[in-house]
């Protein structure tokens, strides 16, 4: 799967809005959005967001969690587990990378959010490989990894799964092939 | 005698020191930042008691044998004297405290602290109140003798005046120069007010001292002494009020006569260094101690020369210090000095009397006075009398020689005139209005000063920015325009500006300024006009183009305004209300558009006890709305020009310090639009707040139960819609669609208030729940209900009760009085029944969505098809009724209403097919009966058909029972427009059988049997046979049926033995199919008429079949009877 496909599911996801015009309801596939009052708040998809957003109609409010003590409070969880923490949000690295990019203005200390985003990007990942060499390393049939991102899961799938099967079939030929030679 | 000065002492380390004297003023008080209190008998004495206190104390006080230091530990501590225990402590502060001090009763102690704010506090008991508006640390403090303002000077550099009751500052001068913390600062900026009566405050500021004057707050005058180098640091009147000591931070020291305003006497200190605690001789008013930041402690003797006062005065108190300096180590030494002071006072009325003027006497009686309130329990004070007490009674009548005045209730502060949904006037930023259309925020720093106006709407107007030099502080914004108000500012009138940027000429923008001495109070933007109050009790209109208007006077000082449309709403004091309440009138006016007049006057506004208003304004659909500092709102009701609440937004805040700042609401939807304020009255600039949206609930009683939900419900949705009825009255456009929505929400929670009311017997509050029905319709529902769960009294008061509206509908339809009065709940009903729809349908258009009418295609099906619907729903009602929810059935009676009718193609296709027949045509009597019966049950079987809830297959024996109580019950209640209805369906009912169609097998049977089942029963009438007839015709075996469908068809066949047989043959088939699609081919072939036939009939054996669930069976077979006769 492509980060933009991810991405793209990401964008699924609900935040609060607050335009600055108003409109009727709008009926789409996914659901009713809206309506629309100037200056109220409304729920609409991140894509609409940040398609309002681009087009300055609106002011995106920040999600909760997006939130530099509660970020920071999440990087300190993850720092003292050696396991994966259940996420803030399951599309974290997405949303967060929208908002950043394209409503940089609507997010207090947009700065420090980035920061402690990636910080939490970065921790997660160094398990992942972690757990992945470990994986490796012993030789493992099968392993459980909870509490993982969509994104996280996507950046070490088209590797690990070609890697094992590489793995798979070196191991298999050794097997194969050493049997003819011990027989000689 | 010349001043004295006195050898200085070493007192306490390096740094900031303070002073008092003992009450008595035998004992001199030091404290310093080593952290101890010292206690000196006389500067002779070389070993002062010590206290220590803390790590360093700041400043000294002492009252009433205790001891209050401010010490580093952010508190200020009172231990007890002259033991040095501690004895609790006052108040705390979360930075130090930088200076204290106590009301002259002892009673109150007003603490300012680094951490920018002021604590005012009840020392006996535990209330305090806090300050906030400095913006650096706090320098000094001052409680005003009367104990009505307090003065506080910071490092903000500015001096304030508090009004203790209103906790927010009078005057704010910036005086001194500024800066981050007091070891900084330059001076110490002592205040101090002249005792006893507080008429004049003195400020040292730079190397002068400010005289200001009470309540007008104006410099009075200044004293400058000559030739000094540094700052005035500390002012020190002395206890008389006559004098006053100023100290220097180059160590002068000056007295002054403040009478003269000259200086008396002068001195500098030895070393010259700064003086920083000052404090005067509180009995003899002639020494004075002081102490420098080297931590010593001087005297000054003989202060005030003898020439300026009397010296009797002075000897008498020589004398009674003495006496007390002999009881001065004496364990019962209060009670001594008490005695003494009395023997004293009560020696030497004639002596008072006579001199006028001087220095002692205020001082003494003072203090003679206060004595006596703290021995005396008469005060209430916890203080047990002792033998000075009764002293204390015995002398009391003698020594008293002033009439104790009478002290009432104190009234309460009135309310300041404020904006709606605006922040504070002192903020550095703050919103100046924030409402539907908009924010105006405020900017007033340093370098900047600015107005930004932002809307909520972009469509509206761009974003505005103004340059803010003349200080407007009230501003207003409505979609047209954007007013700002300033009030006088020195020489500057007070000025309105109105940017009108709906102008369509290039003009957007004019100012008016009012007459001088006349102050803005209020401002408010209507449509096409705004108005301003002034503090003069006018309210001025102008129109939104500049032009002047109306003034109006009102009967007290305005509180609020605020405009919607053409009223304008006022709120004012009305009055003095019970202690601690405001009294507020409300005048509501119309006072745009041409119908000018008065709605409310001077009625008075409700608010919650102890409460003041926190924001007026209207909704968003028009209606007088009020929110008070409890969070309650309100909203009034037009009816009967009385407020009702609405909401409680405490009921939503998480703890007790959150607020919600209210910014508009809205009727429909219900939306109360708030901020959420944590832990503040009033939201911040930045982070930007965000709105959220809180329900409205009425306080009704038991809301936790089914039965309070509901009723809640009910008169919230009543309470809200009020504004339908006053729109259409103002002329306004009615938006239908929400209109029939809070009808249907009113008539459902009306109906499932009812079934609760049958539910749990209590019928007699069920028929009143009927009365509050406005429909005939729901009533017959009602009705039904009521008979089907056996109720048969309530149905019959039911019953009366539907007859009594229809005669009233009726007297009001034959008059066409539209004002004509009802009274009680009928009045309601009928009115709006009148207004909303002018058809004779009104019960059912009421009903019905407006969207479904729109969807019609022919206006003149509309009779008959409503009527069908309803007979429909009636049948259905019966059917719902019977399966085991009873009450779940009929809270959806309005829903199914609408349901079918939503679902347009469904509806409109089978009915008007019915309807397009041949009006002209006439059907026998059978066929007739028949039809009717049977579009009874077409028009059931499609609403079963959707609804999805309902069993397929009902019994019919209990359903017929039904519909004859039913029939019986609401037969004569009929409307005659109605019978007229029902006659006119029967005719079309008629028309849509015509003669010569083939009679279904149910109707052949019918006509072959109806004789003899007549004879069966003779007692029914005609529609009863027919309905016994269909049952007994169900109830016949399939098998028969079919045989009878044949007969019908060979009937048939021989009745028109002219008709193409190849026709019958394909209407079988689409028959057999049910199919309007296999019907089109067939189209072309058919003449018009028999099309039409075809048609009807189709559907008339469709849903017969179907109802009867034995659909395909009988209908195959008849088909095949018709077959077999075309081949034959």
């Amino acid at each position: 799967m492509d980060p933009s496909e991810v991405e793209f599911l990401a964008e699924k996801q609900i935040v609060t809005v607050v335009p600055n015009f108003s409109h009727d309801e709008v009926f789409l596939i996914g659901g009713n959005i809206g309506p629309f009052n100037a200056g109220l708040p409304v729920e609409v998809p991140l894509w609409m967001a940040v398609n309002l957003k681009q087009r300055q109609k609106c002011r995106i409010q920040p999600p909760e969690w997006m939130d530099v003590e509660k970020l920071q409070a999440k990087k300190q969880e993850e720092i003292d587990s050696p396991i994966f923490q259940p996420t803030l949000n399951e599309n974290y690295m997405e949303v967060t990378k929208l908002l950043l990019s394209h409503a940089t203005d609507d997010i207090p200390h947009a700065d420090e959010v980035y920061t402690l985003i990636k910080d939490i990007w970065d921790l997660r990942m160094a398990k992942l490989r972690q757990s992945v060499d470990k994986f490796v390393k012993d030789q493992e049939t099968h392993a459980r990894l909870d509490n993982l991102s969509l994104m996280e899961i996507n950046t070490v799938r088209p590797f690990l799964t070609q890697a094992l099967d590489h793995m798979h079939t070196l191991r298999m030929n050794t097997v194969t092939g050493g049997q003819p030679y011990t027989q000689e | 005698m010349p001043l004295n000065k006195q050898e200085m002492r070493m007192g306490h380390s390096e740094g900031q020191t303070d002073v008092c004297y003992e009450e008595t003023g035998n004992h001199i008080l030091t404290c310093g930042s080593d952290g101890d209190v010292r206690i000196w008998k006389s500067m002779d004495d070389d070993d002062p008691e010590s206290i220590n206190v803390g790590d360093a104390a700041y400043a000294i006080a002492m009252k009433n044998n205790r001891l209050y230091t401010a010490s580093e530990a952010n508190t200020i501590q009172a231990h007890t004297f002259p033991e040095g225990s501690a004895d609790g402590i006052v108040t705390r502060f979360t930075a130090p405290v930088t200076h204290f001090c106590l009301s002259e009763d002892g009673e109150k102690l007003l603490a300012g602290a680094s951490d920018f704010t002021l604590k005012y506090v009840d020392i006996e008991g535990s209330n305090q109140k806090s300050f906030h508006g400095h913006n650096a640390p706090v320098l000094s403090v001052a409680i005003d003798p009367k104990h009505e303002y307090i003065a506080s000077s910071s490092c903000d550099g500015t001096l304030k005046i508090w009004s203790i009751a209103d906790q927010s500052w009078e005057k704010s001068v910036s005086l001194i120069p500024k800066c981050s913390d007091v070891s900084l600062s330059k001076t110490l900026c002592r205040l101090s007010w002249k005792p006893q009566v507080g008429k004049f405050l003195a400020v040292p500021v730079e190397k002068e001292i400010h005289i200001y004057e009470r309540d007008s707050w104006d410099l009075a005058f200044t004293l400058t002494p000559q030739d000094v180098t540094g700052f005035i640091s500390v002012t020190a009147w002395s206890p008389c009020g006559h004098f006053m000591a100023s100290a220097n931070t180059d160590g002068h020291i000056c007295i002054w006569d403040v009478n003269t305003r000259e200086c008396i006497d002068r001195t500098k200190h030895n070393k010259g260094l700064a003086i920083c605690g000052m404090a005067w001789h509180p009995a003899n008013g002639n020494e004075i101690a002081y102490t420098d930041v080297m931590g010593q402690v001087g005297v000054l003797d003989n202060v005030i020369p003898p020439d300026r006062k009397t010296t009797t005065q002075v000897q008498v108190f020589k004398q009674s210090a003495d006496l007390f300096d002999d009881d001065a180590v004496d364990e019962d030494f209060l009670d001594a000095v008490t005695q003494a002071e009395v023997e004293n006072a009560a020696g030497k009325p004639t002596n008072e009397g006579e001199d006028g003027d001087d220095v002692m006497p205020a001082t003494q009686h003072k203090r003679i006075m206060q004595i006596q309130d703290d021995d005396n329990s008469m005060d209430g004070s916890s203080r047990a009398g002792d033998d000075g007490a009764s002293v204390m009674s015995g002398t009391m009548d003698t020594m008293v020689p002033q009439p104790t005045t009478y002290e009432g209730p104190k009234p309460t502060p009135l309310q300041k005139p404020f904006i709606p949904a605006a922040t504070p006037v002192h903020l550095a930023s703050r919103f100046m209005k924030w409402n539907s259309i908009g924010i105006i925020r405020c900017y007033d720093t340093e370098d900047e000063s600015s107005i930004d106006v932002e809307f909520h709407d972009t469509s509206v107007h761009h974003a505005m920015h103004f340059d803010n030099q003349l200080n407007r502080t009230m501003a207003d914004l409505s979609a047209e325009a954007v007013l700002l108000g300033s009030e006088t500012n020195g020489d500057v009138p007070s000025q309105l500006v109105c940017y009108h940027f709906a102008s369509w000429d290039n003009q957007k923008e004019w100012t008016t300024s009012l007459p001088k001495g006349e102050n803005i109070k209020c401002l408010t933007l209507g449509r096409g006009w705004l108005a301003v109050a002034t503090d003069k009790r006018l309210v001025r209109l102008f129109s939104i183009g500049g032009m002047q208007r109306e003034i109006l006077a009102i009967p007290g000082p305005v509180v609020c305004l605020a405009g919607h449309g053409n009223q304008l709403i006022i709120v004012y004091h009305a009055g003095t209300g019970v202690p601690g309440e405001q009294c507020l009138g409300v005048q509501l006016l119309h006072i745009g558009g041409k119908r000018k007049r008065c709605v409310v006057s001077g009625d008075r506004l409700p608010v919650s006890p102890k409460a003041t208003l926190a924001w007026l304004g209207f909704s968003a659909e028009g209606t007088p709305c009020t929110v008070d500092s409890e969070g309650v709102v309100r909203l009034l009701n037009r009816s009967l020009l009385s407020w009702i609440q609405i909401s409680n937004t405490k009921n939503h805040s998480k703890s007790r310090s959150d607020h919600f700042w209210v910014v508009g609401l809205n009727e429909s939807p219900q939306q109360l639009r708030c901020i959420q304020c944590k832990g503040a009255a009033f939201p911040p600039t930045l982070p930007r707040p965000s709105i959220m949206v809180l329900p409205f609930q009425v306080p009704l009683c038991d809301l936790d139960t089914e039965k309070g939900i509901m009723e809640e419900a009910y008169w919230r949705a009543d309470a809200l819609s009020k504004h339908i009825e006053y729109g259409a009255s103002q002329g306004y456009e009615i938006d239908e669609m929400s209109q029939a929505q809070t009808d249907r929400e009113k008539q459902e929670n009306i109906m499932k208030l009812f079934a609760l009311a049958c539910r749990t017997d209590r019928e007699y509050r069920a028929s009143e729940i009927c009365q509050l029905m406005t429909s005939q319709h729901a009533v017959t529902l009602a009705i039904k209900y009521a008979s089907r769960s056996r109720r048969m009294a309530l149905a019959e008061r039911l019953n009366q009760l539907a007859q009594q509206m229809m005669e009233e509908e009726m007297a009001a339809m034959e008059t066409e009085q539209e004002e004509e009065e009802h009274d009680g709940y009928y009045s309601n009903a009928t009115t709006t029944k009148r207004s909303s729809s002018s058809t004779e349908w009104s019960t059912l258009s009421r009903s019905k969505a407006p969207t479904h009418q729109a969807s019609r295609q022919d206006d003149e099906d509309d009779n008959e098809e409503a009527q069908e619907e309803e007979v429909a729903m009636e049948d259905d009602e019966c059917d719902d009724d019977d399966d085991g929810m009873p009450e779940m059935k009929s809270r959806k009676v309005p829903t199914i209403l609408i349901k079918p009718k939503k679902d347009g193609v469904i509806t409109s296709a089978l009915p008007s097919s019915q309807t397009r027949k041949n009006p002209f045509k006439r059907s026998s009597s059978e066929s007739q009966v028949a039809s009717k019966g049977s579009s009874v049950f077409d028009s059931m079987k499609k609403l079963t058909k959707l609804k999805a809830k309902s069993p397929p297959e009902k019994p019919s024996e209990p359903k017929q029972k039904k519909g004859k109580t039913q029939s019986t019950l609401f037969g004569n209640m009929k409307s005659p427009r109605q019978k007229e209805k029902d006659e006119s369906n029967k005719e079309g009912t008629e028309q849509t059988m015509p003669v010569n169609k083939p009679p279904s097998a149910f109707s052949y049977w019918l006509t072959e049997n109806q004789a003899s089942l007549a004879e069966e029963t003779p007692e029914l009438s005609e529609s009863d046979l027919i309905k016994l007839a269909t049952q007994k015709w169900r109830s016949l075996p399939a098998e028969e049926k079919k045989d009878w469908g044949a007969k019908a068809k060979r009937s048939v066949q021989s009745l028109e033995a002219d008709t193409d047989p190849k026709e019958n043959a394909a209407q079988e088939t689409t028959e057999l199919t049910e199919g309007k699609k296999r019907k089109l081919p067939h189209d072309g072939e058919v003449t018009q008429g028999s099309e039409k036939r075809v048609k009807g009939q189709i559907k008339v054996k469709g849903q017969d079949s179907s109802i009867v669930k034995r659909p395909l069976l009988s209908s195959t077979n008849s088909k095949l009877a018709g077959f077999a006769f075309k081949k034959d």
